[in-house]
């Protein structure tokens, strides 16, 4: 008995079972769930991640490395949990709302609108759907490096123009009267951004303000000055669904996500009783 | 002790068992987890990723063309927080901000808020790929070894002297010394490099909107042996790229990175090669032996021109077209020289590290072996380490390097780093391409085909043709451009085997928001039987009935810029430009390049309304006004049997 109480080794295993009973009293004891098990299903993966990143299959000593890495992962993250290391871990926290969130989330995206849902969606946020503006005109373009009197220039031009019936007002017939740059006589159903790019953004405002169907003298570009004619100014008006299902559909998922996480929390709050101090 | 023990038994159980089905509750919990993001994954990935790419191509097959082409501008080299030494200097912009930056919208750098004048056509961003997993380490919260120590006084960097302090520790010391390059000893691994790849592209792919604006995937590789600067940046055509972009100290000098080059073309990749600031390469840049010393060879030079079809002319770290010491009869070469940049890193001055003397060279060497290593065509970039894409107008500049130089005082008397003077800061340029549409494809083949320019800011267009057969003295621009295509070749092309003397046509349209024109040169480079190089300019259209002297040289346009107020008027020059010139003294043996400039009106510098902004007096030792310009794609002519690249 004497020789055996010398034993370093029973010292030891006293030691742990010591430990061991401490762990237990102090840890609430929940689950006390000690064994760590590993799914046929979990191997299959742990092979699939290895050959992502290798390109072939593990080896046998590298599988059982992998396993033995997993164990390890697994007994240190319940150890870990055990001792109470999760509580106030920002990035634990920030990663498990993620989790729940998805959770809530996913049952969203499984939700397939109707087109009644969709149209009323449509009308609440009309201004989010309206076509681009586009416009249709002809110009003709005065340099004022070339002429000492641009303002003589135009208002002569512009008489040329009106001496002319309408049938003639063609790029043939007036062009000549006008400088020569790269821009083009007549553009037919051009966007706002293509205005600005080419003509600069002075030029695309005056056409947002301009009356259709008259010619207008003295109208600036960065190049210098235009007479132009405004044919027609057309979209700005709502798209029919049919156009923009897709779009429609996304911020349609877009908002009841939002919706149920919100409803979802209010409840949590209500739950936990969370007050605003 | 027997909990381990049981631990133990059990493991060796299962691992010979082979499987259980039996979960503590934390694995059943993280299974649904698993399951539920991976069915949402999988969904997401079959409806919007190839719903995507199918709604793109049909976007890119929608969008406006025009068969003449359009000019399209954009930025192909700026850094964001991705890169190292942005970052240090307080950059915080992603690869998203910049992008969105580029397309007009507002962003904060440097506390400020900041915007352009009007958005861009196209834009890459080109982080240094040495660092990017660095960063990303350093400011993704979940990334393994975001809590190092270095991390976290990188993170906590604020005064000026320690950023520098770190800057010269990590990234000068590793990457300009006589030592390997290396990564720093915070680098986690290329897990880290791939985590922050795919956010790039990631805004690469969102930011896409075909015919609106056009994103390219790109990096930088940042090779500097010695301190002489090769940097490359390697641009996309498409979305099929690999997995992690690749540095210095991957690949430590410039043939390995065509030849890694090379191995992402046989994986279906489409990609090339931008180089920059040749200005200060110790003469590397254009050097007759190849790294290794041995004189170049035919295999160089093909690899080198199939990957090399385009070089940066000038970007905030100077001006690489020419110096006013070696170029003293051009005289618009006293421009943006950025004499400073010779004062660090031994850099020295030498007229064989500037553009126009390299693509001369070329020509020799193409006599020598058969084939032109420097074929290049010319485009423009900015080199921004603010996240500022195409930052270039000279009103609008709040400083391109973070903390050196965010400051009008700073930009007076401080320096970039191991780079040069603020004051000497030119702000960069941009690139012009001529395309049919603004899709990535387009975009990209306009700079494979050279058909692309720079401009030191302004939006001017410029457009030459060339051809024995042209007809001189267009006064359509259509009709100009219709024959050129039809009957002759655009910038960045080839004539092989010409006998008589070729008619060239130019033209050149003002920014529509900025100044006027002076006048449009053609330069003219070849090199004779012996090797000798030799260039003429010719003054080919310009403003304001000026006459030539018998030298052919033109009185100055003059100067409307109120130094007082740093405003200037379009009182003269030109809107537009159009002309044509025949070289009559065109040798048909010697190979030749010619390339087209447009020199804008005097307009005030950067810094002359930073002075006249903030009250102070001009600086004496930098221009007050500059003559903003635009360089062509030059235009080769080739003895016969020109091996065409």
């Amino acid at each position: 008995m004497k020789t055996l109480l010398k034993e370093p080794l029973l010292h030891f295993l006293l030691l742990g079972a010591a430990l061991f009973y401490f762990y237990s009293l102090v840890n609430d004891n929940q689950t006390n769930d000690n064994e760590i098990t590993l799914s046929a299903a979990k191997i299959v993966q742990l092979k699939y991640s290895f050959e992502k990143t290798r390109q072939r299959q593990p080896t046998e000593e590298e599988l059982a490395a992998l396993v033995n890495n997993y164990f390890k992962e697994q007994v240190a993250y319940q150890k870990g949990v055990e001792m109470g290391l999760l509580a106030g871990d920002g990035i634990i926290q920030k990663r498990i709302q993620q989790k729940v969130e998805f959770i809530v989330e996913d049952s969203v995206s499984r939700l397939e609108p109707d087109d009644a849902e969709l149209s009323s969606f449509l009308k609440e946020h009309q201004d989010d759907y309206r076509s681009e503006q586009v416009f249709s005109f002809v110009q003709l373009y005065f340099d004022p490096s070339k002429h000492r009197d641009i303002t003589a220039i135009l208002t002569k031009t512009m008489a040329q123009i009106t001496a002319l019936d309408e049938i003639e007002h063609t790029a043939v017939k007036l062009m000549p009267l006008s400088d020569s740059i790269f821009l083009d006589y007549q553009y037919t159903d051009v966007s706002y951004a293509f205005v600005a790019r080419y003509f600069g953004s002075k030029f695309a405002e005056a056409l947002v303000t301009m009356e259709s169907g008259k010619w207008l003298v003295d109208v600036k570009s960065g190049y210098g000055e235009h007479i132009v004619k405004l044919k027609t100014k057309q979209g700005g008006e709502l798209q029919p669904l049919a156009a923009v299902r897709a779009q429609v559909k996304q911020a349609w998922l877009n908002e009841q996500r939002k919706q149920s996480l919100a409803k979802f929390y209010q409840g949590l709050f209500v739950e936990y009783q969370v007050k605003k101090i | 002790m027997e909990s381990k023990i049981s631990l133990i038994a059990i493991t060796v159980l299962l691992v010979l068992g082979g499987c259980s089905e039996q979960q503590t509750d934390s694995q059943k919990d993280q299974a649904h987890v698993k399951e539920v993001s991976a069915s949402n994954s999988a969904k997401n990935k079959d409806e919007s990723v190839a719903a995507r790419a199918h709604s793109i191509k049909q976007q890119e097959d929608n969008a406006p063309s025009n068969p003449l082409k359009n000019a399209y501008f954009g930025e192909t080299h700026m850094h964001t927080k991705f890169s190292l030494d942005a970052y240090i200097g307080g950059n915080r912009m992603s690869p998203l901000d910049s992008l969105q930056f580029a397309q007009g919208q507002e962003k904060t750098i440097n506390g400020q808020l900041h915007k352009l004048h009007r958005p861009l056509d196209f834009a890459a961003t080109t982080d240094h790929a040495e660092y990017i997993g660095e960063m990303y380490t350093t400011f993704t919260e979940e990334a393994l070894g975001h809590n190092q120590e270095q991390l976290k006084k990188l993170r906590g960097l604020t005064e000026y002297k320690d950023q520098i302090h770190w800057f010269i520790k990590y990234v000068i010391s590793v990457n300009r010394g006589d030592a390997k390059p290396a990564h720093p000893p915070f680098y986690t691994g290329i897990e880290s490099t791939k985590s922050a790849w795919q956010i790039i592209l990631q805004a690469t792919k969102d930011e896409y909107k075909p015919g609106i604006f056009t994103t390219l995937a790109a990096f930088e590789w940042s090779g500097a042996p010695k301190g002489g600067n090769l940097h490359r940046n390697i641009l996309f055509r498409d979305m099929v790229v690999p997995e992690y972009p690749v540095g210095y100290a991957d690949y430590n000098r410039e043939e390995a990175l065509w030849g890694w080059m090379a191995q992402q073309e046989k994986k279906g990749s489409t990609l090339l090669a931008i180089p920059h600031n040749s200005n200060a390469s110790k003469l590397m840049m254009f050097n007759p032996n190849d790294s290794k010393g041995n004189p170049i060879t035919k295999e160089y030079a093909e690899l080198r021109s199939h990957f090399e079809r385009t070089i940066e002319m000038m970007q905030i770290k100077g001006n690489s077209e020419v110096h006013r010491k070696f170029w003293p009869a051009d005289e618009f070469a006293d421009f943006e020289n950025a004499d400073s940049v010779a004062d660090f890193s031994n850099r020295g001055l030498d007229k064989r590290n500037f553009v126009r003397w390299g693509i001369i060279e070329g020509l020799k060497h193409y006599q020598n072996i058969g084939v032109n290593p420097y074929k290049l065509g010319f485009n423009g970039g900015t080199d921004s380490h603010n996240g500022l894409m195409a930052d270039v107008a000279e009103d609008n500049y709040i400083g391109g390097h973070g903390a050196a130089d965010n400051t009008p005082e700073l930009r007076r008397t401080g320096q970039v780093p191991e780079w040069l003077d603020a004051k000497d800061e030119s702000i960069g340029s941009i690139t012009g391409v001529w395309a049919t549409k603004n899709t990535r494809g387009e975009i990209w083949d306009a700079m494979y085909n050279r058909e692309v320019y720079g401009t030191s800011g302004p939006r001017i267009q410029v457009r030459i043709f060339a051809g024995e057969h042209l007809t001189t003295n267009h006064t359509d621009i259509n009709a100009m451009v219709k024959e050129g295509y039809d009957k002759g070749v655009p910038m960045g092309g080839t004539i092989s085997g010409a006998v008589s003397a070729p008619v060239f046509n130019v033209w050149a349209a003002k920014d529509n928001i900025g100044a006027n024109l002076d006048r449009i040169q053609i330069i003219k480079g070849w090199v004779d039987q012996e090797g000798e190089q030799h260039e003429k300019i010719i003054n080919v259209v310009w403003s304001d009935n000026r006459a030539k002297d018998k030298n052919g040289n033109l009185a100055k346009v003059g100067n409307t810029v109120d130094l007082t107020t740093a405003k200037y008027t379009n009182e003269i020059g030109a809107t537009m430009l159009m002309g044509s010139f025949t070289d009559e003294e065109f040798n048909s043996e010697l190979p030749t390049l010619y390339y087209a400039r447009v020199i804008e009106i005097p307009t005030p510098r950067w810094s002359t309304y930073d002075a006249v902004r903030n009250n102070l007096p001009l600086l004496t030792d930098v221009q007050a006004t500059i003559q903003e310009r635009a360089w062509s794609s030059p235009i080769w002519f080739m003895p016969a049997q020109e091996v065409k690249h």
